[in-house]
């Protein structure tokens, strides 16, 4: 299948099952509330080196105190990941941002799902920083701690929701030069930016030392993705065409199917569409680890 | 279907008439004859609904010129087929209307006697005149909302219990009486209107908020809880000062009440407030919150 002249290749991409949760971080204005969302979200690129993947999916539509609002999320392997990296989080980057408050950005997409959501107290933990000058308040059937910081006081809603989300899902941009695949990548992000319910956890939205499972150093479990390296293709099977001198990778952690596909479909669109661009695939494991396959062109159709 | 179950007052009692039992919960998928026998007390004497009232039962479709308040309609979705329970005429001499009533709605077309919605447990209660005293004390979930004023007690503990109001919300859009909010502990009350002297006494938990001015010793005796005056006070010597800053949580308080149809000005809207911790008497957990109005 090509697409705008750019070979769509038949693969799909392997996804996974992980647990994801919405965060909305206010402030005073989108300066500080950009400070807090950028800090809690930094270093949230890979599950397995950091913990969680994370990061800001864009501005709130509405906020419970009525401020600017920056929707975040935040994917990890477990309930027990989720709440322990939450509240490292929200304690070292959001309670230190001046201004600020966090609420529960409980995921409307589960809207009539009860049991497909559940709730992670965070502020109920949280709370202890107040050294027992922390309090709570009841608003409409919500608890929110108040804690008590130097600058005044900091609100954190008790419970956050959490569902199982899909993380990993992705598309590889082949193309004849570095600059061509940074500018399809570059179009892509852009175009990825406006699908509600995913985050692109790489900084910019894009990967370039995309990963194999194994290595051959024993002490590794993963190492770069030696077939689609360039600079080494005459020394092992590759798997890059002629021509193909470049290749960046786009990461996309989604809530839903729905959400991830809409996304990989308008930003392999978009990269397509990139001068120099020659082939788009994904990267999967034969199908044999992950739950949720996207097929790129099915996708595309 | 849902029905709409109207009580029409013949006749203003002399004398008080303990009513307790009407509540959307008993009168629905009852027929007229059933409701007119049910039992009040009237001092000593055993009487009946039928006694006092007009019944008549309509689906609420066809009850057009019934209620139609937006209130009700946007709280009490999903409340199934419970009936709606409306009374007509002045029920200030009826006592313990809506107490215990765990679901449903009931508006009340005119005013209603001591104790109104006691010990309630769900569901909203709409009276669009005057409350007596005791509106909601001891009331646990659910909402009352008051057009006029209310009594003395709203919200309180009844003489020998320790614990008043643990949940729901109250809104008055008069003035309210005396010890309002004595010994709450959690839920909300609010009072458009100006309030009587010692609102919050001795209160553990939840919040008060006053929008005109309040009587004396406010706050006296409260453990823990929130005190929220938009007009200036002088408290008591045992309310210590502690800062003026903007109040996270006030525009979530602020957008609950104005979603509930609570009237409140926008220029109250961006307020800083003077933060005091009390009583310290009692350990000084509690707070008064005073409106710091330019």
């Amino acid at each position: 299948m090509y697409l705008n002249g750019v070979e769509i290749e038949e693969t799909f991409a392997e996804a996974f099952t992980m647990r994801g949760t919405r965060l909305t971080v206010t402030a005073v204005n989108e300066r500080w509330a950009r400070h807090a969302a950028l800090a809690a979200t930094g270093f949230a690129t890979s599950v397995i080196g950091c913990g969680v993947e994370a990061g800001i999916e864009g501005p709130a539509v509405s906020t419970p105190d009525g401020r600017f609002g920056l929707d975040c999320l935040f994917f990890a392997f477990s309930k027990e990941d989720m709440e322990k990296h939450l509240i490292k989080r929200i304690g070292q980057a959001i309670m230190t941002a001046p201004t600020s408050a966090c609420f529960d950005g409980e995921l409307p997409e589960f809207q009539g799902q009860d049991d497909a959501v559940s709730k992670l107290n965070i502020g109920g933990k949280l709370r202890f920083f107040g050294d027992g000058y922390q309090a709570s308040k009841v608003i409409g059937n919500v608890r929110y701690w108040r804690i008590p910081v130097m600058e005044g006081e900091f609100l954190i809603q008790e419970d956050f929701s959490v569902v199982k989300g899909i993380g990993g899902g992705n598309f590889l941009i082949l193309a004849e030069s570095a600059g061509a695949a940074l500018l399809a990548s570059e179009a892509a992000v852009e175009a990825m930016r406006a699908v509600r319910g995913v985050i692109l956890p790489f900084p910019g939205g894009v990967v370039r030392s995309g990963s194999q499972v194994g290595s051959n150093y024993k002490f590794l479990s993963a190492s770069t993705n030696t077939a689609y390296c360039p600079t080494i293709r005459g020394r092992l099977d590759s798997l890059l065409p002629a021509g193909v001198n470049s290749v960046l990778e786009i990461v996309i952690d989604g809530l839903t199917f729905e959400s991830v596909s809409r996304a990989m479909q308008v930003g392999i669109i978009a990269a397509s569409q990139v001068q120099g661009v020659k082939r788009i695939t994904a990267g999967n494991y034969g199908g044999r680890l992950g739950k949720h396959h996207f097929h790129l062109q099915e996708i595309l159709r | 279907m849902k029905t709409q179950v109207t009580l029409v007052l013949k006749e203003i009692p002399s004398l008080p008439v303990e009513a307790e039992l009407i509540n959307p919960e008993n009168v629905t998928e009852k027929g007229i004859p059933e409701i007119k026998s049910m039992l009040l007390w009237c001092g000593n004497r055993q009487e009946r609904v039928g006694d006092y009232f007009e019944v008549e039962i309509t689906s609420l479709e066809e009850s057009k010129n019934g209620v139609a308040d937006p209130v009700l309609n946007s709280v009490n979705k999903g409340e199934g087929n419970l009936a709606r329970l409306v009374l007509q005429g002045d029920l200030s001499k009826f006592k313990r209307l809506g107490q215990g009533m765990a679901a449903g709605e009931m508006l009340i077309q005119g005013s209603a006697g001591f104790h109104a919605g006691a010990l309630m447990r769900g569901g909203t209660l709409l009276i669009e005149e005057n409350a007596g005293d005791w509106l909601g004390a001891h009331m646990e979930g659910g909402q009352i909302l008051v057009k006029g004023s209310a009594g003395h007690f709203v919200g309180s503990a009844y003489r020998g219990k320790t614990k008043g109001m643990t949940g729901g919300r109250i809104l008055i859009g008069g003035d309210a009486g005396q010890m309002l909010g004595a010994r709450m502990g959690r839920g909300l009350i609010a009072v458009e209107g100006d309030c009587g002297d010692v609102p919050g006494f001795g209160m553990m938990a939840g919040t008060i908020l006053i929008q005109g001015t309040s009587g004396i010793r406010v706050g006296a005796n409260m453990r823990r809880g929130t005190v929220i005056l938009l007009q200036s006070k002088k408290l008591l010597p045992t309310f210590y000062y502690n800062c003026t800053y903007e109040l996270p949580f006030w525009r979530l308080l602020y957008n609950q009440l104005i979603q509930a149809g609570f009237s409140l000005p926008a220029s109250y809207q961006d307020v800083s407030f003077r933060r005091y911790s009390g009583d310290a008497n009692e350990g000084g957990k509690g707070e008064i919150l005073i409106c710091h109005c330019p």
